[in-house]
């Protein structure tokens, strides 16, 4: 038997050497190793016939053996499928330069990708997203945000007007403002209040490259027991670092919206040359006119008068509300030089946005 | 408002250099939106006198003046026209700077040395003249500055004040806030005039409610002639063209003050006695712009005997109207109502700096230091003698007092204010604050009619204090809880679909030309149009998306695009405002390349692109085939229904249209309602099968009208639990098959969780199927 084993061994080894392709090896792997009629299997099979003492040496040979077998015939089968997968791949040369197959996608407005980015800010410490119509009331979009009829204030929002009247029997308008949406809010809840709103407003204005009769707002609104004024700036200084970055430094001074009393503007240091008006020390920078600071949005606190106006107490509840006009924080950040642009749906213009 | 450096020097001691005042205004609330430079802001330029002027030897355009300082004469080269001996002119002397940053040299000129140069308005800085050389006053005393001799310079800031703050429409209002930030000394303006006896003429106020106070003073002696250099100099500089000593003071004043002036020819005034009332109906009047203008009973006029000479508070009359010729003058000053100015004003289109200053407010206090001040500086420069007054004054106001509570102040701010602090800006702003037990009781003074509460004294203390000085605190807060009337929809599952299909996001304008609507058949009464428009092209508001979506697309395609893929979610106003969500795709689907073939949208591109929204967003909406809408291809158009109700609409564009727009062939457009898109989900998971599916082709031959979903109707039924899915991937007419019929290939899926399906039972389904479609198709099996 032990003669036969090496047999088995010669023979199979020199077969498998002579095999070129995979078919040959599965008829020699089975000539030897197959189940039914292979020698080696025959060889295992019929051990039991064997007396005790052969049982043990032969068993332990012939097992050996297959081992051996089984993973030569194994690396003989994986060269030669690498050795086709080989040949396959040098036929798969390919000239890369040429352009890959393009997948569509379509972009997002800058517009309204601002004002996602800005919402994100605001939700993050609590402002909940809020909005309201577009075709509002005079006393929505002013009386009751403290801007009465002939109030001087109404000339800087030039009002478009629409060929339908209200329930009080004035002409409805087009908002000049997102304002209107922090009455809807007051009056529809109890403080407290933490919303903010985003839309489109406009201004009866001849269009340029500076001006646009329709724009877009951004809105707060916050009203509690005891909010101040330092709340009010340090709820506008973390927007402005979330927003610029986080070296943002902020100021303020005093500036006039009928609605809020103390009115304040809010400048942010330039984030193009970090507040020091030019570029590297020396060109003057273009973002901010080498001033070091944008403007970037009117605030202040409710105006009691405000307060009053939709059924809250001024001497319970005090609040902050802010502005912000999306078209130019955009136009300042992306250098965006004619407004015009955002309404046009030119792809030569929103393809730089995907 | 243009504020002039000199003028406000005059009012009050600033500690500050110029280019330190825009911050300080800024921090005041008014900032600056510009600064100019006037004058001579050159060194080293003198006065000189021409003695001679000669040929260049060696330059046509060239000469050579001889000139004087008084102590010594150089030649000077100068290629100006407008140079004659006698006359006294700017010379650059050697080391002169000029504007631009140029400095004069001795230089040689075409071989001739030239001492200096020859300056027009231009090189001094003076403005854009450069026609030829600036001359200067005979008796410019030879060799002084020039600077000097020109009045000197001056610094214009152009100050943006807001409408709340008409006091600072006045170089005295500015040098008041000014002084009470630097904690200076203000001085006002001298009006100091021997008094007047009372006047010979009568002041009536019919109507006490829009007049608070009327002054009338008779000058008399008048001659009228034009302004002295320094008035003109200042006029000019603040942006107001000089006419003669009269209209110039009251030109002035109003800036030194802000208070509005009017004067009349008393002689050209009928009868002895002036009324404030309400124009008459159909009344006439000629003002000053030479037009005439047709009155009603709201407009508030100045009347004499017979008519009416000035509209109250906006402009005067032709008809007494000063002139050259006037030698009596009637000086008003008045307070208008600012609500009557405006209506006036706007009714009759008519603005003047006048009604700009009514409208936005003034106070009878100012109103009388202004006709005072006027009064003064006509007598010193027209020899004027004031000779009688009138003040109709039917009730002085009653200064208001507000109390500010010292916790109020606290509270609001965020920050401690210490009591000596707010005092003291309170007494620097002029409001006399009052210790009271709670805070101050303060006294508004009358020129600050925008203070109205404690939260205006608020900002004033704060305002001078400095925003800047109030902590950045991000408070704790409570979260708000809200029903879900105004809470915005959540659209950011629509977008990103829509984008990662390769369409874009767009904002198109809300208004659309007139004629547009009817394009879409909307009725005119549900066309929501603007009652004041700015254009015809901007003057009804968009009852679709669509119309300024294909107005995108047109402007693409002559941007040569050839591929449009464009979505807006917006607001729509088809009788009434409704939010909606719309998307045009235009030109090609897919683009020749390399290695892919071109295609055309079709309305199957716009159906995949539904099925693929409906999926992604989980949207429960059907898309049915037919529309009613006739802007849409009568035969390639669905309904979106949801809910059991439509909910839009979808198709090819009706080609009738889309020639008439030049659109193409192949131009796809939808719009349904945005609430479609932004229920919140509804999902279940199912669990997943564990056993293998089976997939089995199906050919048939059916009429050609046989809709694919009746096909698939009946292999569903006929398939029932074991059927997931039917695919037609084959559909043809012609060839083999018979006229009037089509051929339908389809590929079922058949997959039972619980178990793998048996040859027989797979066999037994595609039967019943079949059968079926034999049955109630009318198919034939291929």
């Amino acid at each position: 038997m032990g003669m036969d084993l090496q047999e088995i061994e010669r023979d199979a080894l020199a077969e498998l050497d002579r095999s070129a392709s995979l078919p040959e090896i599965d008829a020699v792997y089975t000539r030897y190793l197959g189940r039914k009629d292979g020698r080696l299997s025959g060889i295992l099979r019929n051990l039991g016939t064997l007396p005790d003492d052969d049982k043990k040496r032969i068993g332990q040979e012939a097992n050996k053996l297959r081992t051996i077998l089984e993973e030569r015939f194994a690396a003989k089968q994986k060269s030669l499928k690498d050795a086709a997968l080989d040949s396959a791949v040098a036929g798969q040369r390919v000239d890369l330069s040429l352009p890959g197959t393009f997948f569509g996608r379509g972009n997002a407005h800058p517009i309204l990708e601002t004002i996602r980015e800005i919402a994100d800010i605001f939700g993050g410490i609590g402002f909940r997203m809020v909005e309201g119509p577009e075709i509002e009331t005079d006393k929505n979009n002013f009386t009751d945000l403290n801007i009465p009829e002939n109030h001087p204030a109404r000339d800087m929002q030039d009002t478009f007007y629409v060929d339908r009247k209200s329930e009080d029997g004035k002409p409805l308008l087009l908002r000049t403002h997102t304002s209107p949406v922090q009455v809807r809010i007051m009056k529809s809840m109890p403080p407290p209040v933490r919303v903010i709103s985003a839309g489109r407003v406009f201004r009866h204005e001849a269009t340029d490259a500076t001006h646009a009769a329709i724009f877009h707002q951004i809105e707060g609104l916050a009203v509690d027991e005891n909010l101040s004024f330092a709340d009010l700036k340090g709820t506008l200084a973390h927007f402005a670092e979330s927003y610029f970055g986080p070296k943002t430094k902020v100021r303020f001074s005093p500036s006039y919206f009928p609605f809020v009393e103390p009115g304040a503007q809010m400048d942010a240091s330039c984030f193009l040359c970090g507040g020091s008006g030019r570029i590297n020390g020396e060109v003057p920078c273009n973002i901010c006119k080498a001033t070091g600071w944008i403007e970037v949005l009117g605030a202040g606190m409710v105006n009691p008068q405000v307060l009053r106006n939709v059924g809250y107490d001024p001497e319970k509840v005090t609040g902050f509300a802010f502005g912000i006009g999306v078209e130019r924080i955009v136009m300042t950040r992306l250098q965006v030089r004619d407004i015009r642009l955002f309404l046009d749906s030119d792809l030569r213009f929103l393809e730089q946005f995907s | 408002m243009k504020i002039s450096l000199n003028w406000l020097k005059e009012l009050v001691d600033l500690p500050w250099p110029a280019d330190a005042l825009p911050e300080k205004l800024a921090s005041l609330g008014f900032p600056v939106e510009s600064v100019e430079k006037k004058g001579v802001s050159a060194t080293g330029v003198i006065a000189v006198k021409i003695l001679a002027v000669d040929k260049h030897p060696n330059a046509d355009r060239l000469r050579i003046a001889k000139v004087t300082d008084g102590a010594g004469e150089r030649s000077i080269v100068c290629g100006a026209p407008n140079i004659e001996p006698g006359q006294t002119v700017p010379l650059a002397t050697p080391g002169a700077k000029l504007p631009g940053g140029i400095e004069i040299t001795v230089s040689k000129i075409r071989g001739v040395e030239s001492g200096g140069m020859l300056c027009s308005e231009r090189e001094l800085g003076l403005s854009d003249e450069h026609a030829g050389i600036l001359m200067l006053p005979e008796g410019t005393k030879l060799g002084s500055n020039v600077a000097d001799a020109l009045g000197g310079s001056d610094t214009i800031f152009d100050v943006e004040v807001t409408p709340n703050r008409p006091d600072i429409l006045s170089h005295v209002g500015l040098a008041r806030e000014l002084a009470a930030l630097a904690k200076t000394k203000l001085t006002l303006p001298d009006d100091a005039l021997s008094a007047a006896k009372e006047a010979s003429f009568d002041i009536e106020i019919s109507e006490p409610a829009l007049c608070a106070r009327y002054l009338g003073r008779v000058l008399a002696g008048v001659t009228v002639a034009p302004s002295p250099d320094w008035l003109v100099k200042r006029l000019t500089a603040c942006g107001i063209r000089a006419i003669n000593n009269v209209v110039d003071v009251t030109n002035y004043v109003q800036l030194e003050w802000g208070h509005p002036l009017h004067a009349f020819d008393i002689a050209k005034l009928k009868g002895s006695a002036i009324r404030v009332r309400k124009a008459k109906a159909g009344e006439k009047f000629l003002a000053l712009d030479e037009k005439t203008y047709a009155l009603n009973e709201t407009d508030l006029v100045i009347g004499d005997k017979e008519s009416v000479v000035a509209l109250a508070g906006i402009m005067g009359g032709q008809n007494s109207g000063v002139t050259n010729a006037t030698t009596d003058i009637l000086l008003e000053s008045a307070v208008f109502d600012r609500a009557a100015v405006r209506q006036t004003s706007r009714r009759l289109g008519l603005k003047s700096e006048s009604s700009f200053r009514f409208e936005k407010g003034t106070d009878t206090d100012t109103a009388e230091r202004a006709w005072k001040r006027a009064a003064k500086l006509i007598s010193d420069l027209s020899g004027a003698r004031a000779t009688g007054s009138k003040d109709a004054f039917p009730s002085a106001p009653k200064p208001m007092t507000i109390e500010l509570r010292r916790e109020a102040l606290s509270t609001l701010l965020g920050m401690a204010i210490p009591d000596a602090a707010a005092q003291d800006v309170l007494e620097r702003l002029q409001f006399s604050p009052q210790p009271s037990t709670a805070g101050w009781s303060c006294t508004v003074p009358p020129h600050r009619k925008d203070v109205v509460e404690e939260a205006d004294l608020v900002e004033e203390v704060i305002r001078l204090v400095g925003y800047n000085s109030v902590p950045s605190t991000l408070s704790r807060f409570r979260v708000a809880k809200m029903d879900s009337t105004y809470r915005a929809a959540p659209t950011a599952r629509l977008v990103q679909t829509m984008r990662g299909y390769g369409v874009s996001e767009a904002l198109s304008s809300s208004l659309v030309p007139s004629e547009w609507p009817a394009k879409f058949s909307v009725p005119e009464k549900d066309i929501i149009k603007l009652a004041n428009p700015i254009s015809q092209e901007e003057s009804a508001l968009r009852p679709t998306l669509a119309i300024n979506l294909l107005r995108a697309i047109q402007r693409n395609l002559n941007h040569q695009r050839d591929a449009v893929a464009l979505f807006e979610i917006g607001k729509t106003f088809w009788g009434e405002e409704e939010a909606k969500f719309g998307f045009v795709l235009c030109g090609k689907a897919v683009h020749k390349t390399w290695r892919t073939a071109e295609k055309d949208i079709c309305v199957f591109y716009l159906k995949g692109l539904l099925e693929a929204l409906g999926r992604d967003t989980q949207a429960a909406f059907t898309i049915e085939p037919g529309a009613s809408a006739p802007f849409l291809h009568p035969h390639q158009s669905f309904t979106i229904q949801y809910r059991g109700r439509p909910a839009g609409w979808a198709g090819m564009l009706n080609p009738r249209l889309a020639a008439e727009l030049d659109l193409g062939g192949n131009c796809a457009i939808a719009e349904i309602d945005l609430a479609v898109f932004t229920q919140p989900l509804d999902r279940k998971v199912a669990s997943l099968p564990k056993h293998a599916f089976v997939e089995r082709d199906i050919a048939v031959v059916v009429d050609v009208a046989t809709p694919w979903e009746k096909i698939r109707g009946e292999a569903e039924t006929a398939g029932g639990a074991l059927l997931h899915g039917v695919h037609p991937f084959d559909v043809f007419s012609g060839g083999s098959v018979a006229a009037g019929q089509k051929s339908v290939a389809f590929r079922i899926r058949l997959q039972d969780p619980a178990k793998t399906l048996s040859e027989s039972e797979i066999n037994a389904a595609v039967d019943r199927i079949k059968a079926s479609l034999q049955k109630n198709c009318g198919a034939q099996l291929r």
